[in-house]
């Protein structure tokens, strides 16, 4: 019995501390999940809608990675952004992920220095990976991120 | 029979022999002393020269690097032309070979390679009317978070801005994506134009004269890197009224204004071109419209096209 509880545990331990990430299995379509977040989410500023080639860009992901993408991006003044890659495989998707990672960091030591105001929101930035799918997600209120997505799970 | 066979055609040979000895004695001589050999051809590897070839009077000015071959013939005619089409110099001889009715008249092309040269140009425009902005596919932007909207908009292709990058770290950060240098950015690139856009995040800076001495050093990491570029130093944008006032970080349109004298001197002192900050972003007392951007500093898409249509008028 012991022996089952602390199994339980050490279970429910892995799921609390991979919370930060979801690695659900849900593949989103790109433009859709970044309409429907940009939609409904509140950011500092308005987003615009850019172009799959400034996203790869933004990014530094070869686009050959990727069969589409999505980018809600500001101006500049603040560090609010959409971003959703539909990547080819699972192993494209690492790559993407790191990627994503890599341009979070960049944002928080970026935006340190010259507007400090924005570390708290990317420090609370949301990422998911699903099996083939990565969005980054960075504005002012990142709860109501996983409600929105559920909504188009169940469309 | 055989031998009166034999006799004509030795006649007949010798009949020909003795023309063309005579042709290559009258006519060929003749035409020869008619032309001359090929002259100079030259090359110019400069901006803003200015080349003269004197026996034919060719003269242009040239903006960019050209090479220009003129095969020239003096005739007993000169010619003189500015243009770039090919022209035929007549010279007629007689001679009298064989036959006294029969004239050659020698025609010596004189070929002349088009100049490569990149006039002023009408700037393309899309179909609605704007200025396409493929006007900047070879050209470069390097500077601070001011240009990122060019990028995040998918504006302009070669955008290397960071945020709060300067005249110090251009060499140490990196762009967004990106694990180059931003000033190693522009190895092995190709750019007809580079703009530079440094000073927001000098001016607080104690020392603004520090700030000039390494931006002349960024200048030449430029120069070193892409040689044939036309470089730009853009002035500093203003910012709003609202914003100048909070004096973030030093940054307020006094000393914009002073920096931007500062800057425009350093562009004439190194030769290259300076940009103002376009009117059409600014109110009438020089402050960016406030409209222009969210936090009075960093424009939004539609005044970042703006800025770069001014651009554009500016530098093509």
């Amino acid at each position: 019995m012991k022996k089952i509880c602390s199994i339980i545990a050490a279970f429910a331990l892995l799921f609390c501390i991979s919370g930060c990430v979801d690695n659900t299995a849900k593949n989103y379509d790109a433009n859709a999940a970044a309409d429907a977040l940009n939609a409904a989410l509140t950011f500092g500023e308005s987003l615009e809608k850019s172009t799959a080639e400034a996203a790869y860009s933004i990014y530094g992901i070869d686009s050959a990675l990727c069969s589409d993408a999505a980018i809600y991006v500001g101006s500049g003044a603040t560090a609010d952004e959409i971003a959703v890659f539909n990547c080819i495989d699972t192993e494209s998707a690492k790559t993407v992920l790191e990627a994503v990672n890599s341009r979070k960091a960049y944002l928080e030591e970026g935006y340190s220095s010259y507007g400090p105001d924005q570390v708290p929101k990317i420090k609370s930035a949301v990422i998911i990976s699903s099996a083939e799918t990565v969005i980054l997600c960075i504005c002012e209120n990142p709860d109501a991120v996983g409600n929105i997505l559920e909504t188009l799970n169940n469309n | 029979m055989k031998k009166s066979k034999y006799l004509l055609m030795i006649c007949g040979i010798a009949a020909v022999i003795t023309a063309g000895v005579s042709f290559s004695k009258t006519v060929l001589p003749n035409a020869i002393s008619e032309t001359s050999t090929p002259s100079a051809v030259s090359e110019s590897a400069d901006n803003h020269s200015t080349e003269k070839i004197t026996s034919t009077k060719v003269e242009h000015t040239k903006k960019k690097q050209s090479t220009t071959a003129v095969l020239n013939t003096e005739t007993t005619t000169e010619s003189q032309s500015t243009t770039h089409e090919n022209t035929t110099h007549a010279a007629e001889t007689t001679t009298k070979s064989f036959s006294d009715t029969i004239t050659f008249p020698i025609q010596i092309p004189t070929l002349r390679i088009p100049e490569i040269f990149t006039p002023s140009r009408e700037l393309p425009t899309t179909p609605s009317g704007e200025i396409d902005l493929s006007c900047f596919d070879n050209c470069a932007f390097v500077g601070n978070s001011r240009f990122i909207s060019f990028k995040n908009y998918g504006l302009a292709k070669n955008v290397y801005s960071v945020v709060g990058l300067n005249v110090d770290t251009v060499f140490t950060k990196s762009c967004s994506g990106s694990n180059i240098t931003v000033i190693n950015e522009l190895n092995g690139k190709n750019f007809d134009k580079i703009i530079l856009m440094f000073g927001d995040n000098e001016c607080g800076w104690p020392n603004q004269n520090i700030f000039i001495e390494r931006y002349s050093k960024v200048i030449k990491a430029v120069k070193d890197r892409v040689p044939r570029a036309e470089i730009f130093l853009h002035g500093i944008l203003p910012v709003s009224s609202a914003e100048s006032e909070e004096n973030n970080y030093g940054v307020n349109n006094s000393t914009i204004a002073a920096l931007n004298q500062k800057i425009k001197q350093l562009a004439a002192d190194e030769g290259i071109g300076y940009i103002a900050p376009p009117s059409s972003l600014l109110t009438e007392n020089g402050a960016l419209i406030s409209e222009a951007a969210s936090d009075g500093v960093h424009l939004n898409k539609s005044y970042s096209k703006k800025w770069l249509f001014a651009i554009a008028e500016d530098i093509y």
